[in-house]
């Protein structure tokens, strides 16, 4: 067995083991996040019968501890918002037990089972503030708990799977299959593949990748995953340096995918031939030479090239939203911005990791052609014949520049 | 190998170069607030 086969079996069960923790782990969560205002159940037994909830609201608010009179004080800020501005003299902005609006919405809450959301959707609860910010007017927003309960159980836990759960399936595909192999082996002639401005944008674009995908995993996962390790202090520097590379690290990035897209986009437009490449799988589940027809970019490649720009202008919008808040959205529209930011970023990592497996690992002479330049010309023939026939013609053309042979 | 290393050369250049252009602006854009009630040179 190979070497290649028995360090792919080793990976799978790595990753199977920590696919196996993870699960454990979604199953015992818990995606509802209990606000520290405790309601005790006997307040909303009391609270059943008309003017107990004023008495234990009056009780409460004289000292100025209870959920009830918190509840309540808000309501009547909200009901009160766009009539009256604040100030000493305005005491309807004060929680007087038997005001109708608020006795109600604060009875809503209460009676309300404790296995239940406090505030329904989409109701909000706004108030005045003398802060010169506006957001700090919001009071509650019920979206907020949703967002952070989806944020927190199924982006976590989704993204681990999706990541640990390609890796399985690569880990397995090549302990299984074992590389794709040049199947007439080396000639010892290489051909030029990509010139020497492409791959350095192509390492350009793959080094800022690498470390958005790296700092943006310690933001998703921090807290949960590094704070018990390494402690409050040294979860905050590397977080701290984390956003900061990360938001520099869209520069190159941008730029690389701009560039790409300049030197590229032609020859990645989708044919019949991507079709006919995607049935077989590229070929690379067995050992024929006759490789499905491929021009320079094969179907494989093309989906890498679309999925980074299409996901890279997603999380460039969402992310410059985010370096923006409240720009363009209010609390709604940035929670949204992070969740789809966060779900294409997951998608684009896990992408990345089948694009780098086929470029390494998987497949045997592939790397050569962004770390030299030049590629074998049996692995040009097997994996590319309609590219290799034009190189083949250009050279037939060009005597004075032959094939070099490999160094 | 040469490429790789000036395509990881100007990554890292542009993110210095970002984070230091960042934190010119922010610094420039903080002494620039002047919200009633609110001087830095108070601060």
């Amino acid at each position: 067995m190979s070497p290649y086969r028995i360090g792919g079996g080793i990976a799978a069960l790595v990753l199977a083991v920590l696919l196996v923790v993870v699960t454990l782990q979604w199953l015992s969560s818990t995606d509802l996040v209990w606000p520290t205002v405790s309601v005790r159940p006997q307040a909303q037994s009391n609270s059943t019968s008309s003017g107990t909830v004023g008495q234990s609201a009056a009780g409460a608010a004289s000292a100025q501890s209870s959920a009830m009179a918190i509840l309540a004080e808000r309501a009547e800020l909200q009901t009160d918002t766009n009539k009256k501005p604040p100030s000493g003299e305005n005491e309807s902005l004060v929680f007087q037990p038997g005001v109708p609006n608020g006795e109600s919405i604060a009875r809503g809450w209460l009676q309300a089972p404790p296995d239940q959301q406090l505030l329904t959707p989409p109701r909000e609860v706004s108030g005045l503030s003398s802060l010169p910010y506006r957001n700090a007017e919001r009071l509650e927003q019920p979206q907020g708990r949703d967002w952070r309960a989806g944020r927190n159980v199924p982006l976590r836990f989704g993204g681990s799977w999706l990541i640990f759960g390609v890796g399985l399936a690569l880990a397995l595909f090549l302990f299984a299959r074992g590389r794709v192999r040049i199947v007439e082996g080396r000639s010892g002639e290489t051909v030029p593949r990509f010139s020497a401005i492409e791959r350095a944008n192509h390492w350009m674009t793959a080094s800022a990748f690498v470390i958005m995908a790296l700092t943006g995993l310690v933001i998703l996962y921090g807290r949960p995953v590094l704070l018990p390790l390494i402690g409050e202090n040294g979860l905050g520097q590397i977080a701290w340096w984390s956003t900061w590379l990360h938001v520099s690290a869209a520069v190159p990035f941008v730029l690389g995918v701009i560039i790409m897209v300049v030197l590229w986009l032609r020859e990645n437009l989708i044919t019949r031939l991507d079709l006919a490449w995607l049935r077989r799988f590229g070929g690379f589940l067995n050992d024929d030479p006759r490789k499905p027809s491929a021009r320079r970019f094969n179907a494989g490649q093309k989906l890498v090239f679309w999925g980074v720009l299409l996901g890279g202008i997603a999380t460039l919008a969402s992310g410059v939203t985010l370096m923006l808040p409240f720009n363009w959205f209010g609390y709604d529209g940035m929670q949204w911005a992070q969740l789809m930011h966060a779900v294409v970023a997951l998608l684009l990592i896990a992408l990345i990791i089948g694009h780098i497996y086929i470029g390494t690992v998987g497949m045997e002479g592939a790397v050569d052609a962004m770390w030299s330049g030049r590629v074998d010309r049996n692995w040009a023939k097997e994996h590319h014949d309609l590219w290799y026939a034009s190189i083949e013609r250009e050279q037939h053309r060009r005597p004075s520049q032959p094939a070099a042979p490999a160094e | 190998m040469s490429s790789f290393i000036v395509g990881l050369g100007i990554a890292v250049l542009l993110i210095v170069g970002t984070i230091f252009v960042y934190n010119q602006s922010y610094i420039t854009s903080v002494a620039d607030v002047d919200m009633p009630g609110v001087h830095v040179s108070d601060q």
